[in-house]
């Protein structure tokens, strides 16, 4: 049990402080957000929260990464995001008062602070910057959304398997010896699930990138080799 | 149930504060609210439901949590919680979060939840 020691790290030494909404605030405000919110360790497999209960907070992931997934109708699970260090997880139902539309679950041990939300509503309205960065957030957060749903009618499966692995490389890449490792563990299951098709259609693609030269695997981690061949084969404007 | 009997009961007057402060919720899905070791996120008053409480990932029991308050001592001190508190659909709760316990703790009514 390391509560109390999760509890002392301090936002300024947060891995993920440049990315997050909170990454222009300093001194009092920084100190304010790190005295009030809650940090723990979530194992993998563990629910931030659940799709369809009622909202009282917000998220911020330090460290790991989370999957964030939506059940449909026939009980099928659908990844609709992965956050990843300086992603918030659960603001846009703190606006709308709506139960919480989706999912979040640890993909690995991943530290993650929780503010509630009237505290968070509270330094919205004190400290411009941080109602900016939310607003800002949520833009981006609505372009990934639209750019998902265009890809997802105008791209067949090939592309969209291309176009996954090439956010992957932005969102966790890791540059080593000229190729770049997709730090992030995802199941064929879970890609298949990120761009709509089988599991079985996406390993034969996989292969069909791997034989091209454009992607290799080493056991479960996958490598990007041939960024503009891939771009190319693919025929996306990225 | 036996598990909560040393988690905090309300009285009525209590009851009625809480419930109009933080109005319950209804929760429609099988949930943890609250992990084995972890720092409660927010405290809940279980208005009508009930609770399975688990150690080590084993069920040590399952019932009737009404009125029952958990979470709130470890929320607002830091400390780990010793169980993982599922709650089951149906139930009706109370979120009593930091910022919430911070305003109600002002008022004496509250004086022995916080002691």
């Amino acid at each position: 049990m390391v509560g109390k020691k999760e509890n002392s790290v301090k936002c300024s030494d947060c891995l993920g402080r440049e990315y997050g909404i909170f990454c222009d605030s300093t001194g009092d405000d920084l100190s304010k957000v790190s005295e009030h919110k809650i940090v723990n360790t979530y194992s993998k497999g563990q629910t931030l929260f659940v799709q369809g209960n009622p909202p009282y907070g917000m998220y911020c992931v330090s460290q790991g990464n989370i999957k964030v997934t939506k059940m449909g109708e026939d009980g099928r699970e659908a990844i609709v995001r992965i956050a990843t260090k300086g992603d918030v997880l659960g603001h846009r139902s703190l606006f709308t008062d709506q139960y919480y539309s989706a999912t979040a679950t640890a993909l690995e041990d991943c530290v993650v602070c929780f503010l509630d939300k009237k505290f968070i509503l509270k330094m919205v309205q004190e400290t411009p910057s941080i109602a900016t960065n939310l607003i800002s957030k949520l833009g981006r957060d609505m372009g990934a959304a639209e750019n998902r749903v265009a890809s997802m009618s105008q791209k067949n499966v090939r592309e969209r398997l291309a176009e996954l692995i090439l956010l992957l490389k932005e969102s966790h890449g890791v540059v080593e010896e000229g190729r770049v490792r997709l730090d992030l563990k995802l199941t064929r299951e879970e890609m298949a699930s990120i761009i709509g098709t089988a599991p079985e259609t996406l390993i034969r693609f996989l292969s069909e990138l791997k034989k091209e030269g454009f992607i290799a695997q080493e056991g479960k981690v996958l490598y990007l080799v041939d960024e503009k061949g891939l771009v190319d084969f693919a025929n996306i404007s990225y | 149930m036996e598990i909560l009997n040393n988690y905090k009961k309300l009285n009525s007057e209590q009851i009625q504060t809480i419930t109009k402060f933080c109005p319950p919720k209804l929760y429609q899905t099988q949930t943890e609210l609250i992990y084995e070791g972890h720092v409660p996120n927010v405290g809940y008053f279980i208005l009508k439901g009930a609770v399975e409480v688990s150690l080590k990932r084993k069920k040590k029991s399952e019932g009737d949590a009404s009125g029952s308050v958990i979470g709130v001592e470890e929320l607002l001190h830091n400390n780990p919680f010793r169980y993982t508190i599922t709650i089951l659909p149906g139930s009706e709760v109370c979120i009593l979060d930091r910022s919430s316990l911070h305003e109600l703790k002002n008022g004496d009514i509250f004086q022995e939840l916080f002691n």
